[in-house]
């Protein structure tokens, strides 16, 4: 392989600094990706790299206003929908762990070693419990600037299982607020 | 000045404006689903996870000064969509390039962090946008072809990743991922055709199983995109299927990513679109 006919080399010659660029990125990135950590916009990209588990049964989130999902379950309707579907799912995340959820264990040790105060920094990174608990106001706050109906907002958390013939029977339906 | 350099940097008014178009329609788009960061009414929740720029934006409060007051978060709006409106008037204007990279990137990742996701998304115009900012045409050829090394990065790194965490080698996976996503379409509804077809393919789930591991494999492949460019035809097809399968069966709407299209089109590809869009002004002229 010719080594002066590679792009790096004629990086090197030409313009070091978007050489000294791309070399920060892959520093980066090779950083991340050992550590786990995400500095975006250097991603992991370890999307469904984890292997899917089988369920006995499967979570349907939805935010409804007067019976009516808000959400529509659609791909086309992603942007429409991400809002909701995102935040809903945080949020019961949040109140199914009492407001904490176990993450930050080695990054706060590593800190308290260093003498940093990781108890103010865990509450700039993590949402108070005041904050959790506004979300169903938030809710009718931002689904009034949409122009959407907010009389009888609920948010439902339907467990629901598939049959043999690949269709959903409902076992069980929860009501958060 | 290499001949595929020459072929970019001829071209790079027509792949700025392109790209700029197309970044600027998307951002359209989120607007009209109210997914920008002043039309989300001051959220109260937030995912930090363990992205180090989520932390620097909570720890510096730069999200909470955007928030308290619509007008700054609306400022930030103002100027991504007017440096992009002068970018399109003067594309090689660095100012406008750099400014437009910013404010995407900052809208970005407050949007992300209050979304409780990181939408990898976004990915693409992210980086792309910052090639502009190069002072010459022979700078940006060398940052765009960076650009598509890029793009070969990210499917590689994907495939890289399944096989260290290893649902390249569970045969079940596409299956039950499908099941956990296809669930609230089928709840909500279980008489449309699409619902017809899950049911088809829960039924047979070694179409899913099987072309799952397609697409994982179609992932690697891009790893010779870093040494030929013979295949960047074979990848766009590759990346428009990866789209329209993502969305139909996966219910993630990665339409965005048509973007990393560009950076894979060859230079010819572009002096094409050049001479059909000059015969279509000298059409409409005469």
């Amino acid at each position: 392989m010719d080594l002066r006919r590679t792009f790096f080399y004629e990086l090197y010659h030409s313009n070091r600094r978007l050489l000294l660029l791309i070399m920060i990125f892959l520093g980066w990135a090779a950083f991340s990706a050992w550590t786990k950590f995400e500095l975006t916009p250097v991603y992991n990209w370890n999307m469904f790299a984890v292997p899917a588990k089988e369920h006995s049964s499967y979570d349907v989130v939805t935010v409804e206003a007067n019976g009516k999902a808000l959400e529509t379950g659609q791909s086309w309707h992603y942007f429409s929908d991400m809002v909701l579907t995102h935040t809903a799912a945080e949020y019961l995340v949040l109140k199914d762990s009492n407001y904490r959820i176990p993450e930050y264990r080695s990054v706060k040790a590593a800190g308290r070693k260093l003498g940093l105060d990781m108890n103010r920094f865990e509450e700039k990174i993590h949402p108070g419990s005041a904050d959790i608990d506004s979300y169903p106001d938030w809710i009718r706050r931002y689904l009034a600037a949409r122009g959407q109906n907010t009389a009888g907002i609920r948010l439902r958390q339907y467990s629901v299982c598939y049959t043999d013939s690949g269709t959903l029977q409902l076992r069980t339906t929860k009501t958060w607020y | 000045m290499s001949s595929t350099n020459s072929g970019i940097a001829n071209n790079r008014i027509l792949i700025t404006r392109t790209t700029v178009v197309l970044g600027l329609f998307f951002t359209a788009w989120r607007a009209y689903c109210h997914d920008l960061v002043p039309q989300l009414e001051h959220p109260v929740l937030f995912r930090s996870g363990y992205n180090l720029s989520y932390w620097l934006t909570r720890c510096c409060g730069a999200d909470q000064w955007l928030l308290q007051r619509p007008a700054r978060a609306w400022t930030l709006i103002g100027i991504l969509c007017g440096s992009g409106l002068l970018l399109l008037w003067r594309p090689r204007r660095r100012l406008w390039a750099f400014l437009f990279a910013i404010s995407y990137l900052f809208h970005t990742i407050i949007f992300n962090l209050y979304l409780c996701q990181t939408s990898h998304v976004q990915a693409g115009f992210v980086m792309l946008f910052w090639s502009f900012c190069a002072s010459s045409d022979e700078r940006f050829a060398q940052w765009w072809r960076v650009m598509r090394y890029y793009v070969c990065y990210i499917f590689f790194t994907a495939f890289l990743w399944k096989l260290n965490y290893g649902s390249l080698w569970h045969w079940r996976d596409g299956e039950l991922f499908f099941r956990e996503h296809a669930a609230p379409y089928l709840f909500w509804h279980p008489h449309t055709s699409l619902a017809g077809l899950y049911r088809y393919l829960l039924q047979h789930p070694v179409w899913l199983n099987a072309g799952e591991k397609m697409i994982f494999l179609c992932q690697g492949l891009f790893v010779t995109g870093f040494f030929t460019r013979n295949y960047d035809r074979a990848f766009i097809v590759f990346l428009l299927s990866f789209i329209l399968l993502l969305a139909v069966l996966g219910h993630h709407f990665f339409i965005e990513f048509i973007v990393l299209i560009l950076p894979l089109m060859r230079p010819g590809d572009w002096e094409r679109l050049k001479r059909t869009d000059i015969q279509a002004v000298n059409y409409s002229t005469t």
